[in-house]
């Protein structure tokens, strides 16, 4: 009986480790886009240029007006810093933000919606 | 002095008959290096990385040795279950370390099933396990290239594009394992005079060390102990002797299984179909070459032999074309080696056990 009650604990020791080893080892492919959106009736023009760091990916993504790019992300929960430029370059905004990934959220990530604080930037593809 | 001299001679003819096939292999490592123009640092840095990436592999073959089970050719079972943890993992895209011990976690069960199995089968076979264990390997492989090329995408879902044959099922010949590449080995850098050391996976490795030492001071190692001397005098001693034979072969699957995950990731890319086939060949030689035998392995022997044997694949080729024109000479060595040695050592083994028995009768008998 206790034998029994040792094993099942560690199998459900080991179940727990893989769910979360799953969830923390998981990639995602981002798409972060700098394009012309419209969400709920709202036109969303782009930036001149964009600089995308997201936390977990290698490297920042530079996107000029209409551009689109992937990012790699390692886990569901991550840090968006996002540094708004105009035509010369300069920097004019910087955005920061948290954000998690779920199964219902999509894979999209709008700069226009977020530089305009859309709830809804983050979109499916 | 006639009798101190014979005895030294016999103690050298018998440490030179104990180990010759190490003694074999550095002659020819100390003639082979020099021609293959090799320099000192790369033939540093190569023995490293095969040191890491082997190692773990071989020293999962001393439990069955020391229960009595001979070489296990059935580790390649292990291995085949650690594969199928990785097409997973890779069809979940799950990388890194998270990614390396997941699909550790998802091949353990599988491999103590097929462990298992090996283990009832050779308690069928005593006295037969080692050609045993080799024939159903390839029955096992058999099985598993159904599983991989048409259950999964078929039965079992797989969604990556990358992995599965254009057909829609089957998994690709080649899977690519940039997901969890050297994430061991990268975990802990070292640089050493341009010398990079994997630090993370030789401490895997010195863990596993110290695991086969505590494990040979437990209660059931010691049954195994007494199991691999005589099984009738551990039976009477009241050790369930098929049980522990079982859990032995169990023990060096499921290390197998791991050992064959830490191998991949240091590759980066796994042949599906042939990754394992070679696993159990060339693990069982380099044992046999560090001057392991069927009947007693020791964890020096592991990695004298992991050294040696690799350190001929890697010279021969170079040493092959500067000597002959033919750098083929290095994969003929390949296949050839790995199966000479196997039939040296068994021959030798059986060869030793008869002057062993000579030996033991001469000493009853006195230098008469």
């Amino acid at each position: 009986m206790r034998r029994s009650a040792v094993n099942v604990g560690i199998i459900i020791f080991f179940v727990i480790i893989s769910v979360f080893l799953y969830n923390a080892g998981k990639g995602y492919n981002l798409l972060v886009d700098n394009k012309a959106i419209t969400i709920d009736g709202q036109e969303l023009q782009p930036y001149a240029w964009v600089n995308v760091d997201v936390s977990t990916s290698k490297k920042p993504v530079l996107l000029k007006a209409g551009g689109r790019d992937v990012v790699f992300v390692i886990g569901k929960s991550h840090q968006i810093h996002v540094e708004i430029m105009d035509e010369q370059k300069n920097v004019i905004k910087k955005i920061e933000k948290k954000f998690k990934l779920t199964r219902q959220s999509g894979d999209l990530l709008s700069i226009p919606a977020l530089g305009s604080d859309v709830s809804q930037w983050i979109q499916k593809r | 002095m006639m009798t101190k001299k014979s005895s030294f001679q016999d103690n050298l003819s018998h440490f030179f008959v104990s180990n010759a096939v190490p003694i074999i292999f550095l002659a020819l490592s100390a003639v082979a290096i020099p021609i293959s123009r090799f320099s000192t640092q790369y033939l540093v840095q190569e023995m490293l990385v095969r040191l890491a990436r082997d190692s773990f592999l071989v020293l999962s073959l001393l439990i069955p040795i020391m229960a009595g089970m001979g070489l296990n050719f059935g580790m390649v079972l292990g291995a085949m279950a650690g594969e199928i943890g990785l097409i997973l993992i890779t069809d979940w895209n799950i990388v890194g370390i998270p990614g390396m011990v997941l699909a550790m976690i998802i091949s353990t069960p599988l491999a103590v099933l097929l462990g298992w199995m090996c283990g009832v089968i050779l308690n069928r076979a005593k006295g037969r396990e080692m050609v045993t264990s080799f024939i159903l390997c390839f029955f096992i492989n058999g099985v598993y290239q159904l599983i991989v090329l048409y259950g999964f995408g078929s039965v079992f879902p797989i969604k990556s594009p990358d992995l599965v044959l254009s057909r829609g099922f089957g998994i690709r010949n080649v899977t690519n394992l940039e997901n969890i590449r050297k994430c061991l080995d990268n975990l802990i850098p070292l640089s050493i005079g341009g010398v990079a050391i994997p630090i993370a996976t030789f401490l895997v490795i010195a863990a596993f060390c110290v695991f086969v030492v505590w494990f040979r001071k437990t209660k059931l190692g010691q049954d195994m102990r007494a199991v691999g001397q005589d099984m009738d005098v551990a039976e009477a001693a009241g050790i369930p002797v098929e049980r522990t034979r079982i859990i032995s072969i169990v023990i060096s699957t499921v290390l197998a299984c791991y050992g064959q995950i830490i191998f991949l990731q240091n590759i980066g890319t796994m042949n599906t179909y042939n990754s394992h086939e070679q696993a159990g060949m060339f693990a069982i030689a380099a044992l046999l070459v560090g001057g392991a035998s069927v009947t007693k392995a020791t964890i020096p022997n592991v990695f004298i032999g992991v050294i040696l044997f690799h350190l001929m694949f890697v010279v021969s080729p170079m040493a092959g074309k500067y000597l002959i024109g033919q750098a083929q000479l290095g994969e003929y060595f390949r296949v050839f080696v790995s199966y000479g040695i196997i039939a040296i050592a068994l021959v030798l083994h059986a060869w030793r056990r008869q002057q062993d028995k000579d030996r033991a009768r001469r000493a009853l008998r006195g230098n008469a």
